[in-house]
């Protein structure tokens, strides 16, 4: 049997990388220790709540033996071996009354477990250590890992959307491997520092990057902390939120093994729509003519126009004129479809393609008392939505690999010491089109190839014919100024192939020593944490053959093709990067009941060392702070806690450097009260408030910001202004170069933290016997002491903006709820549960040290960060004559005519300028965020969904977004054609939602301006999630092929939106405004289908 | 109790030891450089002075193309001033010339004025000298005398960016010291600020004394060149625009600002005088103007090759002009074949205006098509033979090989790789004046201080003090170097008027035009107003025609932007609206 066990065991091992066999080598002896002899009988179980819901994770033990024994699984299912002497089985799960039950010679036992009172149902995971859920004061969300598991996403942010309250989440590209969400926690507080929350994975400090790249397969639970009294423990970095994530352990009991397998399909979400041939000429010609310029040679012909609107490159006039055609040469040609006159949406053609994606888990639990162990091992490969036109190695051959695995054990076997390894990492590979420069941003690059699609008429080449890439007409050029060069050819032969490797390894370990033989309910603990990152750019030509195309002259039905000439490929080495962390922890915790007193206490020193190349002074980046916590609760009603963060930063000089960041908080759960009446309508209420401090000391990735001046020297230089010429020279040679030397930056040694103040008071109940909970959380926050740069220091001292010493000056506040409501029950085999949540920040900008503008309306103090700024639209001018009437225009020439948006001279002054631009709209991030949940189950069958939305967001539109024709012939938008205004439509009374058109609206018109015309509501409703899933637990013929359970499941991702009609399709109500999404650079964001099973050994 | 112990000696080593927060939290012992380290020597200090140059004579140059604020937008003072125009349309150029100035361009350039400078930079350069002359003392292996003449040319270079921008904004705030963010400085009248920079050129001659650069440090300030700044300073404080009581727009009380309050006759005496002193000097050190009765050749050389003995001063910038790496200021002046054809000179040409100021030859004025009815190509192209000197130094006329680069295939119509198309043109024909004989050459430097123009200031200033027989002297060194005949008008305005135009045609696209047109506060004649192109029709339907057999008619029509806006607060620049918000400057009138 045990040797069984090694060899079975060990033929799977085969199947994984070398590196996994040293962890399942451990593994092994765990597992053979727990090995039985005896003689033994198998028993079957579930285990429930009283509501039907299952147990996960309960201990499964025999009365006799307790060191035989399991756990349930996802399912609450559990099967153990026991001696065939064992008359009882002990079940016991956190918070729930300890069950025992007789065997009587059953195989198969239902256990139904009930909610312990008096013991404390959930533990919660703070900072630095956990608590039990009745006990936190602090204001903190929670989302499960069953949550998380139902997106079918790359990316742990998008995951979370709609699952937390107090989240708010806008996306900038839905690139595979750059498609995480902006995460922002109770909304914006800083309008110079960073916004970003902190990312804690099992007590310690990982960038955003990381926690994206975790396999959901690995998440136990993720919690939000949002308020003071949770967050002041990370003191500095605590300000913006922080969002903790623990993996799964290892439960005691046999081992679990299960696998999940994922395959779905990603389409672009939402996606511009651009003008066909037809209407693009239409729309050209009258924007030309609106310009009022003489420009016949510009102007498309009405027989070009039939052409388009025929698909035909001749008209029978000019076929008729081929006499040296034969007829039926004549007649195929005016069958034949065009190809100079074609017409292309390049948009879809490029982006439209279903891009598969999947996605797979294998992950083994289980262990004794003295070793526990959980190992994942994690797969993730999720193509692009770009189209390679059926071509290989391509550019647009773009996808996201990530193997990702985890290996945590937890080490008991000498008495007092708890001891715990854990290994994890990812290797990714990302590969994607990229620039020469091999840059992999997410904005530049979607720009390169978007703007050549904005940029180009849809018919201004046919892009691949007959699985040909033609890269330009030979011969003849068509009239229409085509030129063959399509923005197809711009990407999969003008672009690179990128590549982009990524590793991370993470090793951690932990030591708890309890020395309750000294004082009760005292121990220490330390740990120690290295992480090791490492990436690599490497961009590889495109080598694809290319073509001149043209119709044969003689015969225009022929197809000529020429070149096809293949070129040697280039692989070059772009970037390189390698970094680690180090980190270390000690500290000392106390935790100790008396009679009705609970009193604990932390304290601990925490710090860390990042060393990277290229850091500035080649300084590694290190923090270090110290962190303190006490609680004290009186019979379970009275709950007190005091939180503290005291943290140093490099940023300040050594006087300064550290800050001390405390908040107390109390609760009182008054449904504990003897006074309270117990009753079956309101079964439990707490109240809670606290008010504390953090911090945040990052302004710009700026180092070192207390130190003195420096001075930066040009090595060589490209600009005029980095250098000058000495010395004689007649002409036919250079003189001497002599590179400049500038002052760098202006120190300021009394620079300080940005310190945040916040409160927040909350109510939790809980009504019909718990069916019903509500939560609801207020709070306020007030961030002083931003640092920022004065905008109102004179331009003569000289310095720029970047060289100007920081200064603590700036004050924003921020302020907002959150209501939670769910409703969850049972009806026999039939489990429901609706939820729903509110989420409001709205923030105001204090104190900027702006200059005194003449119009408060100028200010950015007094206005939400963000808060978008433009002229006020008072609609369109109609007519010639309110045209003329128009007030002076600083921009654009002072041009308006009939059709142009009529802007409103906010001060009266007869000027448009500056003046006028008053708020318009939102800001991106929106303040309202809710998400409603709906959960059926009857028997194994669950259907899932998850509504999002937000509202009181806005975007602003720009550059291709509104005008059309860029750089003289680029296309035009199909809202533009559809919705303009003209004279016979405003004669006729129809809607117009668009100006007059212009051949040049940025600088010929006044249309092309920030203006409320152009602000769009982002407010909206998706059906974020939706997941339909049968469960096989029970089943006979599960044991047959020795599985557990079967769930098969369809679930789906960003699935339907309703968003309202201005906001034009280019534009997901969830994008990210940024420069480039203004001006229409996007990659759309994905919609996913995803099918899956996950199979129980 | 030893429980208790080793535990309070783990909890205190853990908790208590600090002395390990360094290793965290490191405090950098090497951070780059530092003032000191840059005037630790000699050789540290060169690049500190060399920006010092590049920064403060950068002043009216494009330096950074597409990058705003920079001045210009993507333009030159020769497009803004309609010397040039551009057929570019997708930078602030078009807003500029066709709304005018105004104090808070569009949005995206974030607050900075849509004008001809970005007010703040020149402070930022005139810092950088500051910190020079302050810390110079402190290079080790420099003798007292070095340091003096570092000190005299630093405080020429603040003298002149001071009168740059008094020439565009009237008084300004005046620093000759690096200022603290504390520092607070209001406008100086102009009387107050020609009187700075008359006091920094004086300080800065007794400094630099008599000193002559080697070959090696050419480019550097001598004393010449503190005379021609003092020269230019009092030429300006004594034309129209600053020498008068009543300044072009009411500023009152604050009209010392814009103008000095009343008309002297003494300030063009003192001009005069000044920039006598220039020639003077010049010929004692070699800065002649080129006169050997060969007009083409010596205009030629006097403009067109590198360190003319006709250029006192230049911009010495050496970056080839093809894209903005090595010298983007270049592109917007480069008609090198070569380089020209991708950048923004491509779409750039003489306006038709412009052309009417030379003359034929044979010094009569040249007819050449009109609106209504297109000529032959032909005659555009025997007309342009018939031109004067210095026409066919300064300009390129289509499907006409350039005269200043005689038979040379790199610069010839027929090369393959030629730039002179004129599809893209707009204008009359292309500034190709700083190539003479360039060959390969793809460089060029902007001249700065030009012999011909105090004598042109010496004419300009005899004719204001009525004095003819002085002005016609000086005019007519100019007219006969460029190989016209000599005006004999005794007439103030006709000859004011003739020496105006000789401004035009010796120094078209040299950054003298704009400024002229504002201080003889003739901005709406000279700038503003219809601007005109020659439109050509080709034989075919074609791309990049550049030869004359391509060419089959031209006729005048309106460039791009059709008509030039002019406003009297133009006359003076805006300052950046941002800056006046924060209350320390009196916005100029009219913004």
């Amino acid at each position: 049997m045990k040797k069984d066990s090694h060899s079975s065991l060990w033929k799977k091992c085969h199947l994984f990388p070398s590196w996994f066999f040293f962890f399942f080598f451990a593994l092994f002896l765990t597992l053979s220790a727990n090995a039985q002899t005896n003689s033994q009988t198998t028993i079957k179980g579930s285990v429930t709540d009283s509501n039907g819901e299952s147990i996960i994770g309960a201990t499964v033990v025999a009365v006799d033996n307790k060191k035989v024994g399991t756990i349930t699984d996802a399912f609450g299912n559990f099967q153990i071996k026991f001696s065939s002497t064992t008359k009882a089985l002990q079940i016991n799960y956190l918070g729930y009354a300890l069950q025992e039950i007789e065997l009587k010679g059953q195989t198969y036992i239902k256990v139904v477990l009930e909610v312990d009172s008096k013991m404390l149902t959930d533990v919660v995971v703070v900072g630095y250590g956990s608590q039990k859920k009745e006990s936190v004061i602090g204001a903190i969300s929670t989302v499960s890992s069953k949550d998380i598991l139902r997106s079918p996403v790359g990316n742990i942010s998008n995951a979370l959307v709609g699952r937390a309250s107090g989240l708010t989440a806008i996306q900038k590209s839905g690139e595979p491997g750059l498609d995480q969400a902006t995460i922002r926690i109770r909304g914006i507080g800083t309008f110079s520092g960073d916004q970003n929350p902190l990312v804690v994975i099992d007590g310690i400090v990982q960038s955003l990057e990381t926690m994206n790249s975790l396999d959901a397969n690995e998440i136990d639970n993720i919690n939000l902390l949002k308020d003071a009294s949770a967050t002041a423990v990370y003191g500095v970095r605590g300000a913006n939120g922080v969002i903790i994530i623990t993996t799964k352990k290892g439960v005691a009991g046999t081992p679990q093994m299960s696998f999940t397998a994922n395959y779905g399909f990603n389409n672009p979400s939402s996606m511009a729509k651009l003008t066909n041939s037809y209407d693009y000429a239409v729309l050209r010609n009258e924007a030309l003519r609106n310009n009022g310029l003489n420009q016949p040679d510009k102007i498309l012909s009405d027989d070009e126009l039939w052409k388009f609107a025929n698909n035909r490159d001749y008209t029978s006039k000019e076929i008729a004129a081929m006499t040296f055609l034969t007829e039926e040469q004549r007649v195929a040609l005016s069958n034949s479809p065009a190809v100079y006159y074609g017409s292309h949406d390049y948009l879809n053609e490029i982006f439209n393609q279903t891009a598969p994606q999947q996605q797979y888990n294998l992950n083994l639990s289980g262990g004794s008392e003295k070793v526990k162990y959980f190992v994942s091992l994690g797969y993730l490969n999720q193509e692009g939505m770009l189209n390679n036109f059926g071509m290989k190695d391509t550019p647009a051959d773009t996808r996201n690999q990530r193997i990702s695995f985890r290996n945590n054990f937890d080490f008991n076997f000498v008495k007092n010491l708890e001891f715990n390894v854990s290994v994890s990492g990812q290797f990714g590979n990302f590969r994607t089109f990229a620039p020469e420069s091999g840059n992999l941003d997410t904005g530049g690059r979607y720009r390169d190839i978007v703007v050549n699609i904005y940029e180009a008429p849809p018919f201004i080449g046919p892009g691949v014919l007959d699985g040909k890439l033609v890269a330009g007409y030979a011969g003849l050029k068509p009239d229409n100024n085509a030129m063959g060069v399509s923005p197809v050819g711009a990407l999969l032969k003008g672009k690179n192939i990128g590549n982009l490797n990524r590793n991370n390894i993470n090793i951690s370990t932990r030591l708890k020593h309890t020395m309750d033989y000294l004082i009760k309910g005292l121990s220490i603990r330390g740990a120690f944490s290295y992480e090791n990152n490492f990436s690599k750019t490497t961009s590889i030509t495109s080598n694809l053959p290319t073509y001149l195309f043209t119709r044969n002259p003689e015969n225009p039905n022929e197809f000529l093709f020429f070149g096809g000439e293949l070129n040697s490929r280039t692989v070059s080495e772009k970037s390189f990067s390698k970094n680690y962390k180090v980190y270390v922890e000690g500290g000392i915790d106390y935790q100790r009941k008396i009679d009705k007193h609970a009193v604990t206490a932390l304290a601990l020193v925490t710090a860390e060392r990042r060393t990277m190349a290229g850091l500035l002074y080649n300084v590694p980046q290190g923090m270090y702070g110290v962190v303190g916590r006490v609680t004290y609760a009186y019979d379970d009603k009275y709950l007190s806690e005091i939180n503290m963060g005291y943290n140093g930063s490099e940023n300040f000089a050594p006087a300064r450097r550290f800050g001390l960041f405390p908040a107390v908080s109390l609760g009182w759960i008054a449904s504990n009260e003897s006074f309270f009446p117990k009753n079956d309508y309101v079964t439990w209420v707490k109240i809670r408030g606290s008010y504390g401090q953090t911090g945040n000391s990052n302004i710009g990735g700026r180092r070192f910001m207390y130190l003195p001046g420096t001075w930066g020297a040009y090595s060589s230089y490209s600009s005029p202004l980095q250098g000058y010429y000495f010395g004689y020279t007649d002409g036919t040679y250079l003189s001497t170069k002599f590179p400049g030397k500038y002052e760098q930056s202006v120190g300021n040694p009394d620079v300080t933290w940005e310190k945040k103040e916040s409160s927040n008071i909350a109510l939790d109940v809980n009504f019909f016997k718990d069916r019903m909970s509500l939560s609801m959380d207020l709070f306020k926050e007030v961030r002083n002491n931003i640092l920022t740069t004065l905008a109102t220091i004179p331009g003569i001292i000289g310095l720029d903006n970047g060289v100007l010493p920081p200064m603590n000056v700036g004050s924003m506040e921020n302020k907002g709820f959150e209501v939670n409501l769910k409703w969850r029950d049972r009806v026999k085999d039939f489990t429901y549960e609706i939820g729903g949540q509110v989420s409001y920040a709205k923030n105001k900008i204090l104190e900027k040290a702006e200059p005194p503008y003449p119009y408060n309306w100028m200010n950015e103090t007094g206005f939400s960060y963000g808060q978008y700024k433009g002229y006020l639209n008072d609609g369109f001018y109609n007519t010639a004559q309110e045209a003329a009437n128009h007030p002076f225009n600083t921009t654009a020439g002072n041009n308006a005519q009939a059709g142009d948006l009529r802007i409103t001279d906010i001060n009266g002054d007869g000027i448009i300028n500056e003046k006028d631009k008053v708020p318009i709209g939102y800001s991106n991030v929106p303040r309202f965020a809710f998400s409603s949940s709906l959960f059926l189950g009857y028997k194994g069958f669950e259907i899932s969904a998850l509504f999002t939305g937000t509202a009181q967001g806005s975007f602003l539109m720009e550059g291709y977004l509104i005008n059309p024709f860029t750089t003289g012939s680029g296309n035009a938008m199909q809202y533009m054609f559809d919705e303009r205004w003209t004279k016979e439509k405003y004669a006729t009374g129809q809607s117009i939602t668009y100006p007059r058109v212009s051949a040049n609206t940025i600088n010929g018109t006044q249309n092309g301006l920030g203006n409320s015309f152009w602000i769009r509501s982002t407010d909206h409703i998706k059906l974020k999630n939706v997941e339909i899933a049968y469960s096989f637990t029970k089943q006979r013929w599960l044991a047959k092929v020795h599985l557990s359970s079967l769930r098969l499941y369809a679930n789906a991702n960003n699935l339907i939106t309703w968003k309202r009609k201005e906001l034009i399709d280019a534009i997901d109500p969830e994008l990210v405004q940024d420069q480039y999404t203004s001006e229409g650079a996007i990659y759309p964001i994905a919609k996913t289908v995803n099918v899956g099973f996950k199979i129980q050994f | 109790m030893k429980y208790i112990y080793r535990t309070l000696i783990i909890a205190i080593s853990i908790l208590g030891n600090t002395s390990c927060i360094d290793d965290y939290i490191v405090t950098p012992d090497i951070v780059g450089l530092d003032v000191n380290k840059v005037f630790s020597s000699a050789k540290n200090a060169e690049g500190a002075i060399a920006l010092a140059y590049a920064y403060n004579l950068s002043s009216g140059l494009p330096v950074n193309t597409w990058s705003p604020p920079y001045m210009p937008y993507g333009t030159t003072e020769g497009y803004i001033g309609g010397e040039d125009l551009s057929d570019v349309s997708w930078t602030y150029e078009p807003a500029l010339t066709s709304s005018g100035m105004t104090a808070a361009g569009p949005g995206s350039l974030n607050g900075a004025a849509l004008s001809d400078d970005h007010f703040p930079f020149n402070y930022k350069y005139i810092r950088q000298a500051c910190m020079v002359m302050e810390n110079i003392d402190k290079v080790p292996d420099l003798t007292e005398a070095d340091k003096a003449i570092i000190k005299g040319e630093m405080k020429g270079l603040i003298a002149f960016r001071h009168m740059e921008m008094l020439k565009r904004y009237g008084g300004v705030p005046l620093v000759d010291r690096s200022l603290t963010v504390l520092d607070y400085l209001e406008r100086s009248s102009v009387q107050q600020t020609v009187d700075f920079i008359l006091r920094l050129c004086n300080e800065a001659e007794v400094l630099i004394g008599d000193h002559m650069w080697s070959t090696e440090w050419t480019g550097r300030f001598n004393k010449g060149i503190l005379l021609a700044i003092k020269a230019e300073t009092l030429t300006y404080a004594a034309r129209p625009l600053f020498n008068t009581d009543k300044p072009y727009l009411d500023l009152s009380p604050n009209n010392q600002f814009i103008c000095l309050g009343n008309y002297s006759e003494q300030r063009w005496q003192d001009a005069i005088k000044a920039n006598q002193d220039v020639i003077e000097w010049g010929k004692l050190n070699g800065y002649v103007l080129i006169d050997t009765d060969n007009p083409f050749d010596d205009f030629g050389r006097a403009v067109g090759i590198v360190n003319s003995p006709e250029v006192l001063l230049a911009y010495n910038q050496q970056g080839g002009g093809a894209s903005t790496t090595g010298g983007g200021m270049l592109n917007m002046y480069s008609a090198n074949p070569q380089k020209g054809g991708t950048v923004d000179c491509d779409y750039r040409g003489t306006s038709y205006e412009m052309l009417m100021n030379f003359h034929k030859n044979d010094g009569t004025d040249q007819t050449w098509a009109g609106p209504v009815t297109a000529l032959p190509y032909q005659d555009y192209y025997d007309r342009a033979q018939e031109m004067e000197p210095r026409f066919k130094a300064s300009i390129w006329c289509f499907g006409i090989d350039p005269w200043n680069n005689p038979g040379d295939q790199f610069w010839s119509v027929r090369s393959g790789w030629h730039m002179n198309k004129s599809t893209k043109n707009q204008g009359i024909g292309r500034n190709i004046k700083f190539w003479y004989k360039a060959g390969t050459r793809d460089w060029f430097e902007f001249p700065i201080y030009r012999m011909s123009e105090f004598y042109l200031n010496m004419a300009e200033g005899y004719n204001e003090i009525k004095d003819n027989a002085n002005a016609l002297k000086y005019v007519n060194i100019i007219r006969n170097r460029g190989g016209l005949t000599d005006l004999t008008t005794p007439d103030y305005s006709t000859l004011k008027n003739n020496i105006e135009r000789e401004w035009a045609v010796e120094f078209y696209n040299e950054n003298q035009f704009y400024p002229h047109a504002r201080h003889w506060k003739k901005g709406d004649t000279m700038i503003g107003g219809r601007k005109n192109v020659f439109k050509f029709t080709y034989v075919a339907a074609a791309w990049g025609v550049r030869l004359p057999e391509d060419f089959r008619t031209y006729k005048l029509a309106p460039g791009m932007i059709g008509s030039y806006a002019w406003y009297d607060k133009m006359y003076l620049s805006p300052f950046n609206q941002e800056e006046v918000n924060k209350g320390y400057l009196v916005q100029n009138p009219g913004y």
